[in-house]
């Protein structure tokens, strides 16, 4: 009798376990389908970097070409002036946009006066959510020459007006100070709220050994969010290159072509304009490699110079 | 507790630089919603603005609003967002919850493959391909399909699932209620904060979303208003606006046009941000520290 009532039970168990389970696959189909189309199926379309893609043989019946692209692309000069491009304008960005948040954040962090924090906590991540479309705008109508907020500028200087968006010198400039004011306040907060995981009781010690704010903040503050900080290093170097489109076609003039062309606006550019498809996939394939390359690179020198920080 | 002389300098200095930098945040868009609503000849003399110049002009507001062209992009728009947030959340939500139940077979593994697919993606090539495939381009579709899930807010989501105490779906389970009963009635009253949340990330990444449009779309019957805006200060080409001349009462030049399309393609942000601002720290705090 007791062991017909334990099979029993047994059964139904695992009948509510499967049943359970199903749902959980069930939840998860339309998702997985999702990524294994528009994410992996991407990833296997990349191999027509080596073949001669054209749209009616499709992926599969592409003549295969092997290393052609490759080829093309080492002697195109205008693929140098796209990489070099990329990488000072990525570099730039990297070496003034990264550190800037968290110096910010070490320092907001400090401020006593609540109401006043909040505020300013507010108003600094306002650029985050606003598009480049409309930040080219504003960009527009602060450094036009004629009739933005520059014009003053130079007038009460006595200079003769310079357009900063069409200038080859300064156009970097303005790609890293754009990008610098959209993105500083959101990452400012990031590292604010990885602040407020510190132990009070580290601070408040320090108050009693005698130290002053500033050596709080060397001290405890910031190699506290170290782990942070070097998680997201990493993850900034990882996408490093993919930054920027968004930006310079925003900003874009023919004038400026030759400082800000990156790999993803080439690629727009002669890949989807002009259907040069493998060529271009070449081009990508070339980027997502470097790309790998600079995370991976970045991932072991983390995992030796700082343990938690790295990500595998 | 005593404060120093040193300490308060400290605060002083602190308080103005935060107050410069906050300034410096927000300027450059109330410049260009000054501008806006200025007298456009004042405003076209440069210079920088607190206040509108001039008696207050919302003639470019009104151009820009009846344009056609501009008008339908907005429609295009709040379709992409409409329907784009929507179906986001829904499947975003479904599979965030079935990522958390890690004890199933099988579901670390798809983990991984979708971060994998943060690190390293096809590009843009491709994809292009394969969303022509999908016989998607030229359709406003093109700016939802593939897009279905962002891997980032899903594992916001995630991790706020795994915060669930597991005794409460343990009860419901006991309780006989099935798995999406459980979702759907207890777990999700439960994540309102994180709900709405990465609902308003979406729907700001919708509302911003300029590249899917140019890649994918060529009508611009379809075009979204971010590329309208773009289009419309790159070419500097007002002259579609010219055949309303004669209606309006009021002046307005190319500039104030430009800026007033500005606004109208980031004033519903604005709108929203007070929202954003209520549910928002705590979704970073989650999102970035589970990171």
């Amino acid at each position: 009798m007791q062991i017909i009532n334990m099979n029993h039970i047994r059964l139904s168990i695992a009948k509510k376990t499967f049943l359970k389970n199903k749902w959980i696959y069930i939840f998860l189909a339309p998702g997985l389908c999702y990524f294994i189309f528009f994410h992996y199926f991407p990833m296997y379309g990349l191999h027509i970097a080596f073949k001669d893609y054209n749209v009616l043989s499709g992926f599969i019946k592409s003549p295969w070409v092997g290393l052609k692209h490759f080829r093309t692309l080492l002697n195109d000069p205008m693929f140098f002036r796209v990489f070099r491009n990329t990488l000072i304008i990525c570099f730039y960005k990297l070496i003034f946009g990264f550190p800037l948040p968290i110096v910010l954040s070490l320092f907001l962090n400090e401020i006593r006066v609540l109401a006043f924090k909040r505020s300013v906590q507010s108003l600094i991540y306002i650029p985050h959510f606003i598009s480049w479309p409309v930040i080219g705008g504003i960009a527009y109508a602060l450094l036009s020459p004629q009739w933005g907020a520059i014009a003053g500028l130079f007038k009460f200087l006595n200079v003769p007006p310079i357009n900063l968006l069409i200038s080859k010198e300064y156009f970097r400039g303005i790609l890293v100070v754009t990008t610098l004011w959209k993105t500083f306040g959101w990452n400012t907060i990031v590292y604010l709220a990885a602040l407020t995981t510190i132990d009070p009781q580290l601070y408040e010690a320090a108050m009693i050994d005698g130290a002053g704010r500033l050596k709080r903040i060397w001290h405890i503050s910031f190699p506290g969010i170290m782990p942070v900080v070097v998680i997201l290093l990493l993850l900034r170097v990882g996408t490093i290159l993919d930054t920027g489109f968004d930006q310079i076609m925003s900003l874009y003039n023919p004038l400026v072509a030759e400082v800000s062309e990156i790999f993803d606006t080439y690629t727009y550019k002669i890949g989807i304009l002009q259907w040069r498809f493998s060529y271009t996939t070449a081009v990508g394939l070339f980027k997502s490699v470097i790309g790998l390359v600079l995370i991976v690179g970045a991932n072991s020198l983390s995992r030796k110079v700082y343990k938690e920080g790295a990500i595998w | 507790m005593k404060t120093s002389t040193s300490d308060k300098l400290f605060s002083i200095i602190n308080g103005t630089f935060f107050a410069c930098i906050a300034l410096l945040a927000f300027y450059p868009l109330w410049h260009v919603f000054m501008a806006s609503i200025s007298d456009p000849l004042l405003a076209g003399e440069g210079g920088f603005f607190l206040f509108p110049r001039g008696k207050i002009n919302l003639e470019a507001y009104r151009k820009v609003i009846t344009t056609a062209q501009i008008f339908r992009s907005y429609l295009n728009t709040l379709f992409v967002v409409g329907v784009g947030t929507a179906l986001n959340m829904f499947l975003t939500t479904i599979t965030a919850y079935a990522l958390s139940k890690n004890h199933v077979k099988g579901i670390t593994f798809i983990t991984l493959l979708i971060v994998f697919t943060m690190i390293f993606r096809g590009g843009m090539i491709p994809t292009f391909l394969v969303v022509r495939s999908a016989r998607l381009l030229n359709s406003l579709w093109a700016m939802i399909i593939p897009f279905l899930i962002i891997p980032f807010n899903m594992f916001v989501l995630r991790n706020f699932f795994l915060a669930v105490p597991k005794s409460i779906e343990e009860a419901a389970e006991i309780d006989g209620c099935s798995p999406p009963r459980i979702l759907f009635q207890i777990i999700l009253p439960l994540s309102v904060a994180a709900l709405v949340t990465i609902t308003l990330f979406y729907a700001v990444y919708h509302w911003n979303n300029f590249r899917a449009c140019m890649l994918y779309i060529n009508d611009d019957m379809k075009y979204v208003l971010q590329l309208v805006l773009r289009n419309l200060y790159l070419e500097g080409d007002t002259s579609f606006m010219d055949d309303l001349a004669q209606e309006s009462t009021e002046m307005f030049t190319p500039e104030s046009i430009k800026m007033a399309t500005v606004m109208v393609a980031t004033i519903p942000i604005m709108l929203a941000y007070p929202f954003i601002q209520k549910y928002f720290v705590k979704g970073i705090v989650i999102g970035s520290l589970k990171g």
